[in-house]
């Protein structure tokens, strides 16, 4: 459901402070929410696409007949298991990215919400071995937001609806802006926070090894080579081992500290707590390469931005902005039109529109008023025509400074106004061809359809199964926290149902990076092959095997594998992924296969080649060998 | 362009393009109804679960790892679990439903489209001619207008068109059609052209003795695994003369539609005695055969020809000979509305509309002085009915009753207007209808086309006929690809790879051969022995003793997909399926369906094949078995 809730419901819900509290957001932070994971999940996607030959079809390291066989999970669905080959697999992406584009600009946003999360679920369990962090965070959102009214602000939905209800027919009516309602009230919006809160204090207890205790965590965890990022290096190199260690336990501290104040509803908490929650994961997602998992996690962080908060912004932007005064042709249907959607762009109220019959206007309005709109600055007593007036509005609206400013380019601007004089010029003849009322002809239909509270209880018992749901999803997240987050000695055994109902959308919550301890071992896949003039090679890289993990002195950050092959590398190294393995072989034999004749390999092996992180100087384990290269056979051929 | 060309050019359009709006929403219908029935089909029984499911034949893995087609893609191979599998089928019967609700059609037959063909790609091996034919009916008529008419999409536009402001303005029905009266698609053309095709080949391939001497229809009779309880009579008490006849009518009707179909005359009484043709051959066929949804699909087609002067004669046949006075509170927007909707929904215009505070307009209740209800009804009937004030020959109803008569003389009334006499739904109708609506007067605007609109609807339908045009393009090479009746000189060797890989995707092969060159005269099905913990022999499929004999009892009423899995399991090219069947079969004692107190400890499965009895005798003979595979412990 877009629309903010019954009247009815909203008196039920109004006189409880502890609703306002704790389970109230406010529509525009929702809005902004449905962007934030509208993006994450295109983010999430395209990276996927450079792999989709390797992860995601019949010619890559997991087959879907091979996973369908041997499901890396029970419970496991994903639509992807119906396409084989890479071309057909691509087309599946490509209709995943409209479905996202479509979910993110917020048309028809209920269905295409239910069709993100199919699609990201489904994505993501095609390839159980390449599961990053993130996943389980994207959908989990996804999972929430279905109870919030995702489409309700900064969305197709809510333009279209909004242009069906008000029809303005004069400047006077585009002027009379109602207040919309923006708060809305639900079980899940305090579910989102309890959530976001869980996540990171969980997290904070799961990390309880002894690097965690020493403070060596992030020392280890900086040294890898697969999950730290060229800066996370850097600082891993560059720090004191005292600093490392003041490090590691401020990041528990951080992780504890925002698990705690999201959950206090006063405005200035919340607001230290976002400005805590942002820089924390931006840092975090500056220092590791573990995929967007830091980024998901602040997909549901605006959320928290309150009432008080969008005013306080809109109070700051409104002053970066002109007011100006909009002269138009109230006669021509097409410019009425542009002035409609301009209302519902100009959140701000920064403009103002009146007739270009206007007695009010000035006397250079009217003598141009006849060809173009005018745009008045009264303050800096600036007028503006053609494409300026059109650069002048986009300037003074949300987030138009960059068209405004394309608009003013040599060139362009001459172009614009060119166009603009077309349109100008032939505006009657299209106002009749959309259908608009123009110079005497009147417009094909003009009011506003009939709407008035519907005489069925249907929207109450919606409001009533929605709070249900939530709070049974409520429920099914604790039980889902209650297992991931004590140690699995102790976790109990889920009903059998329940462990469907988490399965099947991959919404487990064992949370925290390097929980309960970091990697102490870098680890790389290396495949040593030999082509038919007897060089050695490494057909996933192109370049001569490598000896050792520790990344070389002169090696470029494209050279890496991505997260998403990292992932890979690492689960299918494990022991109990062995039965996978024949998938990689049969991988790297047709990577081999698609080089020259002569460079196709004749024989190679499959490694996982191992080296202890050396202990930091000044430890008590400093003692260890720290350059012991360990060689494990994965697979070979032949 | 001449005076002649421009002639020629309507003719052409007028013959061979032109289809009834009323035809196209009639075959919505009828298809969509038949796809549910399939969709029963497919899941009665054991059906579902050995066929669509990873406990049954054909796991989805399997099917992916040795795909029985090429270009392979299913969304029911995501489904794995019984459970899963049940809520993909419950998915595709929305999808079936809203489809013959003409809901948002275009959106709903693109979706028929994928979930026959996800159907169809889950276990290929079960893929007849009838599945095909059924494919083609619903990838061509995906590019037709089927929402034009009978659909809740003309419903919605019509209200939004047309807004009436009175009861009188509800009596003109003829402007409630919003609808153009015919369409001309190339589609449809093509979609003609296609079944020509599948006729005259089917009859072009049949070039054997046994349609020759006229004992085909005889030997068909005595196909047990698809035979129906109509030939297993027929078979016994068969004249001489039945089978000559049978057949060669088969001959004289598959030989003669291509000509109805395609003949450049007028297209009246062609299309007549094509459509007659048609659901003569179909309707002998499925009541001698089964062959899953080949003929229901095919008469389904036929009924796209109906043509305006046919829908007049149904007009006339089934208009109401019962006439009812709805009078109802005009300024009630409420009450105005629902007139509104019955007013369309009023196919044989059995209804006549009024103001209730017109007196002078209800003739009927002229000299009534007692107090008006909101809504009443007066229908000329000296019957009485519950709660009804009458007077000689006229008969008042109100409220729920009154609604209730109503809505009984709508289209398919039997299947709801019940529900209007049943409490609670009574109780509610008799409130909403009693009491005043207190938005009154309150009407939308009428909608009308803007040029735009017309232009983006005129950029759609050239889009739509690109698409015809491309397919209609790939159907015809393809007809030349596979039909070996074509000279070899004919045939298509070469063609574009795209056309080759759409045909592939879609699943359209355009083989047309059933019962050629001859009719089979042999049979067989697969007899499993099976040995349970008690020592008792049983055919676990069946739960009775196994038949080795089967012929004699035959027919065997097994359905279209065990017939085409049975007889696909005899072939060599096929033996690499027997270890999944193999495993079915050991899971039959596990599942809820399985009768008896014992398990399956080992089974031997056998291919038992008999030659059919010749014209004259009623006894098979040459009853032989080969053992297929065997499983479980050997005792």
């Amino acid at each position: 459901m877009t629309a903010p809730p019954s009247e009815e419901g909203k008196r039920r819900l109004l006189p409880n402070p502890l609703v306002r509290l704790f389970a109230s957001a406010d529509l525009r932070s929702v809005g902004v929410m449905r962007i934030v994971l509208g993006l994450l999940l295109i983010g999430d996607l395209l990276p996927r696409i450079a792999h989709v030959d390797a992860l995601y079809s019949n010619d890559g390291v997991l087959t879907n007949h091979y996973a369908l066989f041997r499901p890396l999970a029970p419970y496991q669905f994903s639509f992807y298991f119906a396409v084989s080959s890479t071309r057909d697999v691509t087309v599946v992406f490509l209709l995943t990215l409209v479905v996202y584009l479509l979910f993110t600009a917020g048309y028809r946003t209920r269905i295409f919400h239910v069709l993100s999360f199919v699609c990201v679920t489904s994505l993501h369990a095609r390839n159980l071995l390449a599961e990053l962090p993130s996943d389980a965070v994207l959908h989990l959102w996804l999972a929430w937001s279905f109870f919030l009214p995702l489409g309700a602000r900064f969305s197709v939905d809510s333009l279209r609806k909004s242009l069906s209800d008000r029809r303005e027919t004069s400047p006077e009516e585009l002027n009379d802006r109602p207040v919309r309602p923006s708060t809305f009230y639900s079980v899940a919006v305090l579910g989102v926070v309890l959530q976001l809160s869980s996540m990171h204090v969980a997290a904070a207890i799961r990390q309880s090894g002894p690097t965690w205790s020493d403070g060596t965590a992030l020392y280890y965890a900086l040294h890898h080579n697969l999950w730290a990022s060229a800066a996370g290096a850097w600082l891993g190199k560059s720090v004191s081992l005292e600093t490392m260690r003041q490090l590691t336990g401020g990041y528990r501290i951080a992780e504890i500290a925002i698990g705690l104040l999201v959950l206090v509803p006063f405005t200035w908490v919340r607001r230290a707590s976002v400005v805590l929650l942002v820089l924390f994961h931006l840092t975090s997602c500056v220092l590791f390469r573990v995929g967007p998992y830091d980024l998901a996690v602040l997909g549901a962080a605006p959320i928290l931005l309150s009432t008080r908060d969008w005013t306080a912004i809109k109070a700051w932007y409104a002053r970066r902005k002109r007011e100006l005064v909009v002269y138009f042709d109230a006669h021509c249907g097409v410019c009425l039109m542009i002035c409609r959607w301009l209302v519902r762009f100009d959140a701000l109220r920064l403009l103002t529109f009146l007739a270009n019959t206007s007695e009010d206007a000035p006397a250079e309005v009217k003598a141009a008023a006849a060809e173009t709109v005018v745009v008045r600055d009264e303050k800096a007593g600036r007028t503006f025509t053609k494409s300026r007036a059109l650069a002048a509005i986009l300037a003074s609206l949300p987030l138009g400074g960059l068209k405004s400013v394309v608009l003013r380019m040599p060139g362009i601007a001459q172009l614009a106004d060119a166009g603009y004089d077309v349109v100008a010029r032939n505006r009657a003849a299209i106002s009749v061809w959309l259908g608009f009322a123009s110079c005497g002809v009147p417009r094909a239909h003009s009011a506003a359809p009939l709407r008035r509270a519907s005489p069925w209880p249907l929207l109450r018992a919606l409001v009533v199964t929605r709070e249900t749901a939530a709070a049974g999803f409520i429920c099914l997240c604790g039980a889902a926290l209650w297992q991931g987050t004590l140690p699995e000695a102790k976790a109990p055994n889920l009903a059998e149902p329940v462990h469907a109902a988490l399965s099947y959308p991959r919404i487990f919550q064992k949370w925290g990076l390097f929980a309960p301890d970091p990697p102490k071992d870098l680890g790389v896949m290396v495949v040593d092959a030999w082509n038919g003039r007897g060089l050695r090679f490494d057909p996933l890289t192109g370049g001569p095997p490598r000896e050792t993990p520790e990344p070389e002195p002169k090696a470029e950050a494209s050279d890496r594998p991505s997260p998403l092959m990292c992932a890979y590398f690492t689960s299918i190294s494990q022991p109990s992924n062995v039965i996978y393995l024949d998938g990689l072989r049969d991988y790297v034999t047709r990577v081999g296969d698609e080089k020259p004749p002569t460079d196709r390999p004749t024989a190679y092996t499959v490694s996982w080649v191992e080296v202890p992180i050396a202990p930091p100087e000044g430890s008590p384990v400093a003692t260890s060998p720290s350059n012991q290269v360990t060689r494990r056979r994965l697979t070979a051929r032949p | 362009m001449n005076a002649r060309w421009r002639r020629a050019i309507d003719f052409f359009v007028s013959r061979y393009l032109t289809v009834d709006a009323r035809s196209l929403g009639w075959f919505r219908i009828c298809f969509g109804l038949h796809l549910i029935v399939n969709l029963y089909d497919r899941t009665q029984g054991p059906d579902g679960l050995a066929f669509y499911t990873n406990e049954g034949v054909m796991p989805n893995h399997y099917a992916l790892f040795a795909p029985a087609g090429d270009k392979l893609w299913s969304l029911m191979l995501a489904f794995s679990t019984p459970a899963e599998v049940q809520i993909a089928f419950f998915l595709i019967f929305i999808v079936y439903v809203f489809y013959v609700l003409g809901y948002r059609t275009k959106l709903f037959q693109i979706l028929v489209v994928i979930c026959l063909l996800s159907l169809d790609n889950r276990n290929l091996h079960l893929q007849n001619g009838g599945i095909v034919v059924t494919n083609v009916v619903a990838i061509w008529t995906a590019l037709l207008p089927l929402g034009a008419r009978f659909s809740l999409d003309h419903l919605r536009r019509s209200l939004r068109a047309r807004v009436e402001t009175s009861p009188a303005e509800l009596n003109d029905r003829a402007a409630m059609v919003v609808s153009p009266p015919n369409f001309a698609r190339l589609a449809f053309f093509g979609m003609v052209v296609n079944f020509a095709c599948i006729y005259f080949f089917n009859f072009a391939h049949k070039h054997g003795v046994t349609w020759h001497d006229g004992s085909a229809f005889h030997w068909v009779l005595w196909q047990n695994r698809i035979a129906t309880i109509w030939a297993a009579w027929l078979r016994m008490h068969e004249p001489s003369w039945v089978s000559p006849v049978a057949t060669w009518a088969t001959l004289v009707l598959e030989m003669g539609l291509p000509v109805w179909l395609l003949i450049p005359i007028s297209p009246k009484w062609p299309r007549r005695i094509a459509m007659l043709s048609v659901f003569m051959l179909h309707a002998a066929i499925s009541l001698f055969m089964t062959l899953g949804p080949f003929s229901y699909s095919m008469m389904a087609f036929a009924l796209l020809l109906l043509g305006p002067d046919d829908w007049a004669f149904i007009a006339r046949v089934f208009s109401s000979k019962r006439r009812l006075l709805v009078a109802y509170d005009a300024a009630s927007a409420i009450h105005h509305r629902l007139a509104r909707v019955v007013a369309r929904l009023d196919a044989r215009r059995a209804l006549e509309f009024a103001d209730v505070r017109d007196a002078d307009n209800i003739a009927l209740a002229a000299d009534m002085p007692e107090q008006r209800e909101p809504f009443e009804v007066w229908r000329r009937s000296a019957a009485s009915a519950t709660g009804a004030e009458e007077r000689p020959g006229v008969t008042r109803l109100t409220g729920s009753e009154g609604a209730a008569a109503v809505v009984a003389l709508l289209p398919l009334s039997a299947l709801y207007a019940w529900l209007l006499r049943t409490p609670p739904l009574s109780q509610w109708v008799d409130r909403l209808l009693r009491t005043p609506d207190p938005h009154r007067g309150a009407l939308d605007e009428a909608y009308v086309e803007t040029p735009a609109t017309q232009f983006k609807q005129r950029v759609l339908r050239a889009m739509g006929e690109i698409l015809a045009a491309g397919f209609l393009l790939t159907v015809v090479t393809q007809i030349a690809v596979d039909n070996w009746a074509i000279p070899d000189r004919y045939r298509v060797k070469r063609r574009p790879e795209l056309q080759r890989q759409l045909v592939e995707y879609l699943r359209v092969p355009q083989g047309w051969s059933m019962f050629s060159p001859d009719a089979p005269k042999e049979d067989g099905t697969i007899t499993i022995d099976a040995v349970l913990s008690d020592g008792t022999h049983i055919d676990p499929r069946k739960q009775r003793p196994p038949d080795f004999e089967p012929a004699l009892h035959g027919p065997w009423f097994d359905d279209q997909q065990w017939c085409d899995w049975d007889l696909r399991m005899r072939f060599d090219g096929n033996r690499h399926l027997h270890p999944h069947f193999r495993d079915y079969i050991a899971r039959l004692d596990k599942f809820r369906s399985w009768k008896q107190r014992a398990t399956i400890v080992y089974f031997d499965v056998y291919w038992v094949n008999n030659a059919a009895p010749p014209p004259g005798s009623t006894l098979p003979y040459n009853i032989t078995k080969q053992l297929l595979f065997s499983g479980g412990i050997h005792p």
